[in-house]
């Protein structure tokens, strides 16, 4: 699935909520015409420059009174004038600050005007151009003039939908002032999203920065929408893999996962999770749930500090000094000298991986892995470092011996879980 | 009813107690076991009253077995459902057709349960009779008899040599379309050196780019992993949890069985189905060898 963005209408009330602008991946900033002036216009580009988010034009019908949101009687020659005044205004502004204006977007009643008017919507179409260039991608609705327009104009199309706005059963919004128009409702706007993002007929989804409860509504949106973005790809017909964003804490994915109805298991590793389930019982949407993750910035739970007590003698601690250009000693005293977190428990029962090692003694795996390692060896691999629980074929290399360390108990598992903090102490 | 025992008398090739699997403990690093054969494991336990998946002998060779305690319902796949009374024993022939045969008898093999499981798990020596091979003289506890005996319908096998089903990926950007091909065009023979944590194929080498530097991912029984010199693994029921060579594809559960009876020295043809068949192929599965039990 393409990616689904989150754009947002900004720069239109004195009292906005700058966290609109961390949470848009396109903020449309108004352009004067039914609200906004240039000092609105600098505050949502500095906004945007701060945040990285992707700055779009908003002309509207002037009409402050109304807030661009009645329709007017205006000629398709003074309409193409307007819009493009508004948008080299905003792009005047931009340029000072060096942010390129990259959408466009009608507001309000003449977004939905000229949707309905091939003249019209050419003519809002070339005084977009004239003002801002060809290489712009135009918002609009997925079907009707505006499409046609920017295609015959070469301008990109991102077809939009509302996540904010009560639709009627043949698809068409309800219009405002009408009952349901407006969702303020947290699940009705997340059920929109994901049905809008899900079916593949938009590209972005809006949130009007003057919706009661925009902040909460644009935190659902945009998290459903990360979530929905995550790269998800069957492994057989029993499981889904998850690509997982650096961001996301682990341990809590994989408990979120775990629970969900029909998952019978899930399993975290650096780069992604997997949910195992039976074939004909298949999870509902594995991604949502981890939108609530993507949302709040979860902390990692304090976790407590485990020290295994340990010998360097490895069998190859020699070696990988001497690829390190350093002595043994320096080798284990560098290994010793870090905390470690587990960064995934795998391979076998009760096997964790900690990182990071300490750059200056990174090794590839063996070549050829040995056919028995010893239970409790300590080896190293690229960055990382872990202890054979059981004896086992493995291909890292064994610097050292964990010394009275169980790492698996039958009866309750792995003793190392993922994000706990691991210390080795050299003995001996 | 009297405590009952299942003694092993004596053995001609390995043989474990295994079950219907552990599943949901492999974020403790823990597979998810269960038989390599799950259809002979169902019909096994079937034949004598048993759960389907009820811990059961998984036997690569012939054995001895002898009733103590109490009299006793026995059957090897299914096949062959006879009494045993107390002190009596039966010699059960090496497999025959598969690479395992199953002997269950009723009530079950009571060997501890372990993370929900009582199948032997060789690599961590845990589950099954002290978490290891059997041997002559061991002595495994029966449960109490369930329910009554079915008469199990021995003749509907599956075709040995028919393609075994799989779907591609999902490592697919690691694999060219030529080495896809080449794995469904070509025609594999199970290695000896295949076990409950792997199935190792011979056959054309399958190239791909990977280095072996990308960190381990999640892995499932049947995924097809390719390691750096280009030979197919096909992960077992013991597999590891996480791995770091790519997956070219992952055969789909209701071909999990058919596979694993393959013995050394069988051929492996793949075909490669949608998301749908597989589904449609494993609610078949079930209807067949589970009896919706």
């Amino acid at each position: 699935m393409t990616e689904c963005l989150l754009n947002i209408d900004l720069g239109e009330l004195p009292d906005e909520d700058a966290r609109l602008y961390a949470l848009a991946q396109v903020a449309n900033i108004a352009c004067g015409a039914h609200a906004g002036d240039d000092a609105s216009m600098r505050r949502a580009l500095e906004l945007c420059a701060r945040h990285g988010t992707r700055v779009g034009a908003h002309p509207s019908y002037e009409d402050r009174e109304n807030f661009g949101r009645r329709a007017l009687d205006v000629p398709p020659e003074v309409l193409r004038g307007q819009v493009a005044g508004q948008c080299s205004r905003l792009a005047r502004l931009a340029q000072e600050q060096r942010i390129p204006v990259v959408y466009a977007k009608l507001h309000g009643a003449l977004y939905h005007a000229a949707n309905a008017s091939p003249v019209l919507a050419r003519a809002v179409v070339e005084g977009i151009v004239e003002a801002l260039g060809s290489d712009i991608t135009l918002i609009a609705p997925a079907q009707g003039c505006l499409h046609d327009a920017a295609r015959n104009a070469g301008l990109s199309h991102a077809r939009e939908g509302f996540a904010d706005r009560g639709t009627l059963p043949d698809g068409s919004l309800i219009p405002r002032g009408q009952p349901g128009a407006v969702l303020t409702d947290a699940a009705r706007v997340r059920e929109n999203t994901v049905r809008l993002a899900t079916q593949g007929t938009v590209d972005t989804v809006c949130v009007h920065g003057d919706t009661p409860g925009a902040v909460e509504l644009a935190r659902e949106v945009r998290s459903t929408l990360d979530a929905l973005s995550l790269h998800v790809e069957p492994l057989g017909d029993g499981a889904l893999r998850l690509t997982l964003p650096d961001s996301l804490e682990r341990r809590a994915a994989r408990e979120v996962l775990r629970a969900l109805p029909r998952v019978v298991d899930a399993v975290v590793t650096e780069e992604h999770a997997c949910v195992y389930f039976d074939p004909d019982a298949p999870p509902d949407e594995p991604r949502l749930a981890l939108a609530r993750l993507l949302r709040e910035t979860v902390a990692p739970p304090e976790q407590t500090l485990i020290t295994l007590r340990m010998r360097y003698d490895g069998p190859d601690l020699e070696k990988v000094a001497a690829r390190a250009g350093l002595s043994v000693d320096e080798v284990a005293r560098l290994h010793a000298a870090r905390e470690y977190t587990v960064r995934c428990v795998g391979f076998l029962p009760g096997f964790a991986y900690l990182g990071e090692l300490d750059s200056r003694i990174v090794v590839p795996r063996l070549p050829t892995p040995r056919m028995r390692v010893p239970a409790l060896a300590v080896g190293i691999a690229g960055a990382r470092t872990g202890v054979y629980p059981f004896a086992s074929p493995g291909g890292w290399n064994l610097i050292g011996t964990a010394l009275d360390f169980t790492a698996f108990h039958p009866d309750r598992g792995a003793v190392l879980q993922l994000g706990d903090r691991v210390r080795f102490e050299r003995v001996g | 009813m009297m405590a009952g025992w299942l003694d092993i008398v004596g053995m001609g090739g390995p043989a474990t107690v295994q079950d219907g699997g552990r599943p949901g403990q492999m974020h403790h690093g823990v597979p998810p076991g269960g038989a390599l054969v799950p259809e002979l494991l169902a019909r096994a336990n079937r034949a004598v009253g048993n759960p389907w998946g009820a811990a059961a002998l998984e036997c690569l060779g012939p054995l001895e077995l002898r009733a103590r305690g109490r009299a006793l319902r026995i059957s090897v796949d299914g096949r062959d459902a006879r009494a045993l009374a107390d002190g009596e024993s039966l010699r059960v022939p090496a497999p025959e057709r598969a690479s395992v045969c199953y002997v269950a008898v009723d009530g079950g093999l009571d060997v501890p349960e372990v993370l929900g499981g009582r199948g032997t798990l060789l690599v961590a020596r845990l589950g099954g009779h002290e978490g290891r091979v059997l041997k002559p003289g061991d002595s495994l506890p029966l449960g109490e008899t369930r329910g009554p005996p079915e008469s199990v319908d021995t003749d509907a096998v599956w075709d040995d040599a028919a393609p075994i089903r799989l779907v591609l990926g999902p490592d697919t950007e690691n694999f060219d379309a030529l080495m896809a091909a080449s794995l469904l065009g070509s025609t594999f023979t199970v290695s000896s050196a295949s076990d409950r944590v792997g199935m190792r194929l011979q056959g054309p080498a399958l190239a791909h780019g990977d280095e072996g530097a990308s960190t381990s991912r999640p892995m499932a029984r049947g995924a097809i992993q390719v390691t750096l010199s280009g030979e197919p693994i096909i992960l077992g029921p013991d597999h590891p949890t996480t791995g770091g060579y790519p997956l070219i594809a992952t055969v789909i559960r209701a071909d999990w069985g058919r596979l694993g009876a393959r013995r050394p020295g069988a051929t492996v043809e793949f075909h490669a189905v949608s998301q749908d068949e597989a589904r449609d192929a494993w609610r078949e599965h079930l209807r067949r060898f589970r009896g919706g039990a």
